[in-house]
């Protein structure tokens, strides 16, 4: 077992969403401080995710994002994913400004490392840590002051054979079939997934790195108890509705 | 089995996990995500492809695919190996 793994639940907030916010519509954050007494907590935005944008509205958000970014979103096949990828960016985009007004800097813009993984580039200085979830309903940002920092949105799915071998240990495929209701199932898959992810993401290394080679406890509050990426990383848990998990990873390292 | 009937294969798979309104026309030259696949449509997609092709693919193999015809020749490669 890795100690200082934390876990929280919490429910849609609103009312503190606003007051932390960056002018937009926030639903949910992280309640309250981390069990134990070294984490920061990360700070979390989510929103709805508007429906797929028209073609004008499209064209439009495309103006707000970098060039590199509208060429990736133009590659797009699928209309829907491109739409919700660009909102996360415009998300991603107003949280930079907001940020480097706030610090006194002349601008954060968005860059991605050598995996793809989108981080905020500011000269001479160091930026905070993001990352950027969409799924389901909801579009999710998350950032830490300092060190790595994954998110992960995920809806209930059906479970197939093929990704239950792909994602889960037995003892962790054992916790998910104790529960007898099929949509608790998939929801305790889900909160399962978005752990792994959010550690996969927080590490830059995504899926280069097995699933399988990630092991969790779950029986209670989360314990990681096998990573491939080190022992020091903290989690927490949110259900976003009754259908829908968010997890986050944040690890104190700096990348 | 060609390289089609593996393309028709992963195709299927595409078909069943990611989200798309009419017929799913696949191009080689595009990634799953360009077709809207999550991390998750992605390990779900492979794991059933091989799973269906019963082979085993090395990860450090996969991570290197950049596009749905580079999944196709992997996934064929494979095939053939077993052959």
């Amino acid at each position: 077992m890795i100690p200082g793994v934390d876990q929280f639940a919490g429910a849609l907030n609103a009312s503190a969403a606003q007051t932390r916010g960056i002018g937009r519509q926030r639903l949910a954050c992280l309640p309250g401080q981390p069990v134990g007494d070294r984490a920061e907590v990360p700070d979390l935005h989510v929103e709805l995710l508007a429906p797929a944008l028209g073609d004008s509205d499209f064209e439009l958000q495309l103006g707000r994002v970098p060039q590199s970014e509208v060429r990736r979103l133009r590659s797009f096949v699928n209309r829907r994913a491109a739409s919700e990828s660009l909102q996360g960016l415009c998300l991603l985009q107003d949280f930079a400004c907001a940020w480097a007004a706030a610090s006194g800097v002349a601008a954060a813009t968005i860059a991605r490392d050598e995996r793809g993984k989108p981080y905020l580039a500011v000269p001479e200085r160091n930026a905070p840590a993001v990352n950027l979830s969409h799924g389901g309903y909801y579009l999710a940002l998350a950032v830490a002051p300092h060190g790595r920092i994954g998110v992960d949105v995920e809806p209930c799915r059906p479970l197939r054979p093929a990704l239950l071998a792909a994602c889960c240990h037995p003892r962790e495929r054992a916790w998910i079939e104790r529960e007898e209701a099929p949509h608790a199932r998939c929801m305790r898959f889900a909160r399962l997934w978005t752990l792994k992810e959010s550690l996969m993401k927080a590490t830059g290394a995504g899926l280069a790195i097995d699933p399988l080679d990630i092991e969790f406890d779950l029986d209670g509050a989360p314990e990681l108890l096998r990573s491939p990426c080190g022992e020091d990383w903290q989690f927490w848990t949110l259900s976003l509705d009754a259908d829908t998990q968010l997890a986050i990873c944040h690890g104190a390292v700096d990348e | 089995m060609t390289r089609y009937e593996v393309f028709e294969l992963v195709g299927r798979h595409v078909s069943e996990v990611v989200e798309h309104d009419g017929e799913l026309s696949l191009d080689p030259g595009k990634s799953l995500k360009d077709y809207g696949a999550t991390s998750l449509d992605m390990v779900e997609i492979v794991s059933a492809s091989m799973r269906e092709l019963k082979v085993k693919v090395p990860r450090s193999e996969l991570t290197s695919i950049k596009d749905i015809g580079g999944l196709i020749d992997v996934l064929h490669q494979a095939v053939q190996a077993k052959e």
